[in-house]
């Protein structure tokens, strides 16, 4: 096993930049998700460590050793494609001892480990018969198996899980944890999906545009997301953003630290902030803000203590919960009248609230709303989260 | 869906009417193809003693002593003519498939994957000298025929055929090529296959359809073709079975029936590898169309 460390690495087609500076490292037997929207760099990234595209600047390293000019045979990866991409006239042991029989390996070994691979994976029945004759599911777990008789220092897959419907998807999401949990092996796995990153990953590392948004566990990525991006990202549905603006609440008495207590006011949503909400406000200051709210973490309330108001759009009931997709009800509040025309279609924006199941609001409904203690997050107006907890 | 039925069955019933039209008219124009074809065959079996005048396609005699005389004809050393341009003809349109394809496989498998000065001209080079006539460069290619000393040798045909086959060859396999997935080589690269691994031992055993409708378009050209073999080969020793057709049409003397069972006998390697590759050959041929 290996750590792969990525510095400064960056990528240019001409003069466009579709990785930007990355600085990124897999720690060795540490399965790192890289995540993030089609077009973002993820796969690119993933192409320059396997060797398929060339670097355009930085350093990559593998096991401690500088790969930029390494071919790909020589990096000791294996790579699982999304296509799969095995080869069609050969039979899926060969297609499994390929690799080997390339590098000149004994036969007796090469059978021994495709033998193995094939015991593990489930694959036995299947070793004679070719790639058309197997299920989506099956074609991907030989693409598996091929990297595994490889025995590489460091496994790549490449959106491995695309092509397979969704109940197979969540079969294979626990093979490829399984094979992570066996072999302890250096793991860089892109996805776009977010929940394969959310229970694969020992460590996500989001990218945006070309650019890393976060590293971190997936905890943390959920529960402190560094920025708006990341917010809306990942979590299904997706995290209410807010436009809001800071202001000092007279009317309060003084937080707990002695400043001023901040009201955020978004038009259709208006609360005062309180714990670590009030905490980042103080921080941040007087101002706009975007106030970040996930769908759980708002809960239905007494109108005298709305702090938002839905007017239900679509309702979707799921079963274990409902999901009410709405606007922000129109000038709920005086301070609403107010506002540019602008700013009010801009707070007018979709917003979701996950209810408990037995919650079947009918259309055109206000649901009147409030945080739930202690949730929510402040973004400064660059987009970047603002973090009064200390934690990291 | 129900209401929709007692339309649809009059539709179709109109449909099947209508379809007895066209196959009237398609009648004469299919009798109009195959009247040649018969006719030669009427030729054919209508023996040595000479040819009726009459129009009809069918034969009025089944007489083979023109076949005997075509397949049994010696020079007079005694050497079996028909053997030795059967054989000539085999061997200049295998050598020259064999040629063509080693050429037009790798050319094409280099135009199809990399990018290198010259790819562009390269290829429109290629289908430009498909534009031109054959016989524009039968001169130059006379000359330089001349100048190797290959006239009057296989090797001389073999090499004129392989070269001009090549370009027609380069663009069906690069089309082919164009469609196979690029992850099954980047796999094998990351397998730790060469470049050549990766042709000999993924694209060319995946590209057999096409290189089956290739080699047999090559094989038929070479087999088939007439205006060089007749300008390079001299010796009747040395012809190939077309060229040898044509003798049997002489300044004084036309043998037709001779002429018409040689065409058949020549024809009939060509049929019989199209009915064996037929399969290959409308898979060869609508490769890439549709993706799977």
């Amino acid at each position: 096993m290996a750590s792969v460390e990525l510095e400064h690495l960056q990528k240019r087609y001409g003069d466009t930049l579709v990785v930007a500076s990355l600085d990124l490292q897999v720690r060795d037997g540490e399965l790192l998700v890289l995540v993030g929207p089609s077009g973002c760099g993820k796969s690119t990234t993933l192409r320059m460590v396997a060797g398929l595209e060339e670097i355009s600047a930085g350093t990559l390293k593998i096991g401690g050793r500088v790969a930029n000019d390494l071919s790909p045979r020589d990096r000791d990866i294996a790579m699982v494609f999304q296509s799969y991409a095995l080869y069609p006239h050969m039979s899926v042991y060969e297609n499994m001892a390929f690799g080997l029989r390339i590098r000149k390996l004994d036969p007796a070994d090469i059978d021994r480990r495709v033998r193995d691979a094939a015991r593990f994976l489930e694959l036995e029945p299947l070793l004679e018969r070719r790639p058309k004759a197997l299920s989506g599911g099956q074609r991907q777990r030989v693409a598996m198996g091929r990297a595994v008789v490889r025995e590489p220092a460091v496994f790549l897959f490449d959106e491995p899980l695309s092509n397979l419907d969704a109940k197979l998807r969540v079969q294979m999401r626990i093979e490829v944890a399984r094979l992570h949990e066996r072999l302890r092996a250096t793991i860089l796995y892109v996805t776009h999906d977010q929940v394969e990153a959310m229970t694969l990953a020992d460590r996500i590392a989001v990218m945006h545009k070309g650019v890393l948004q976060q590293v971190a566990s997936p905890d943390v990525i959920y529960r402190q997301p560094a920025n708006t991006f990341v917010a809306t990202f990942i979590g299904s549905p997706a995290m209410n953003l807010w436009p809001v603006t800071l202001e000092a609440d007279a009317t309060v008495a003084p937080g707990a630290a002695g400043g001023p207590t901040f009201r955020a006011d978004g038009g259709c949503v208006q609360l005062t902030l309180k714990g670590n909400l009030g905490a980042a406000a103080a921080q941040l200051g007087p101002g706009p803000a975007t106030l970040g709210v996930r769908p759980q973490d708002l809960e239905p309330c007494a109108e005298n203590e709305a702090e938002l108001r839905l007017r239900v759009a679509v309702v979707e009931p799921l079963g274990a919960e409902t999901y009410v997709y709405g606007n922000a009800a129109e000038k709920p509040f005086a301070a609403a009248s107010s506002r540019d025309e602008a700013t009010v279609e801009r707070v007018a924006s979709p917003s979701i609230v996950r209810l408990d199941p037995q919650t079947r609001p009918r259309l055109g409904d206000v649901i009147p709303l409030r945080l739930r203690a202690g949730a929510g997050h402040l973004f400064a107006a660059d987009g970047l989260r603002v973090d009064a907890s200390g934690a990291p | 869906m129900n209401d929709a039925q007692p339309t649809a069955q009059p539709t179709a019933k109109r449909r099947g009417r209508y379809a007895i039209v066209p196959h009237l008219l398609l009648v004469p124009f299919t009798f109009v193809t195959l009247y040649p074809v018969l006719y030669v065959v009427k030729l054919a079996l209508s023996g040595t003693s000479g040819a009726t005048a009459s129009a009809a396609p069918w034969p009025t005699r089944f007489d083979l002593s023109a076949f005997s005389t075509v397949v049994g004809r010696t020079d007079a050393n005694g050497t079996w003519l028909f053997g030795a341009q059967l054989w000539n003809s085999l061997v200049i349109s295998l050598l020259t498939t064999v040629l063509g394809i080693v050429l037009a496989a790798s050319a094409a498998y280099g135009f199809a994957r990399f990018e290198f000065p010259g790819r562009r001209v390269g290829l429109l080079g290629f289908l430009a000298t498909q534009m031109f006539p054959g016989i524009l460069t039968l001169i130059p290619l006379y000359v330089l025929i001349e100048a190797l000393g290959l006239l009057d040798t296989t090797a001389g045909l073999v090499l004129v055929y392989a070269t001009s086959a090549v370009p027609f060859c380069t663009w069906t396999l690069k089309g082919y090529f164009d469609t196979l997935p690029k992850d099954l080589e980047e796999s094998a690269i990351l397998d730790g296959a060469s470049r050549l691994t990766i042709f000999l031992r993924i694209i060319l055993p995946l590209s057999a359809p096409a290189i089956a409708v290739t080699a047999l378009f090559s094989f038929m050209s070479a087999w088939n073709e007439f205006v060089l073999a007749h300008t390079f080969l001299s010796s009747e020793a040395s012809f190939t079975l077309p060229v040898q057709i044509r003798n049997y049409v002489g300044d004084k003397e036309v043998q037709w029936a001779l002429f018409a069972a040689a065409s058949l006998i020549v024809s009939l390697p060509v049929m019989a590898l199209f009915y064996a590759l037929e399969r290959h050959l409308v898979g060869g041929l609508t490769a890439g169309g549709v993706k799977g």
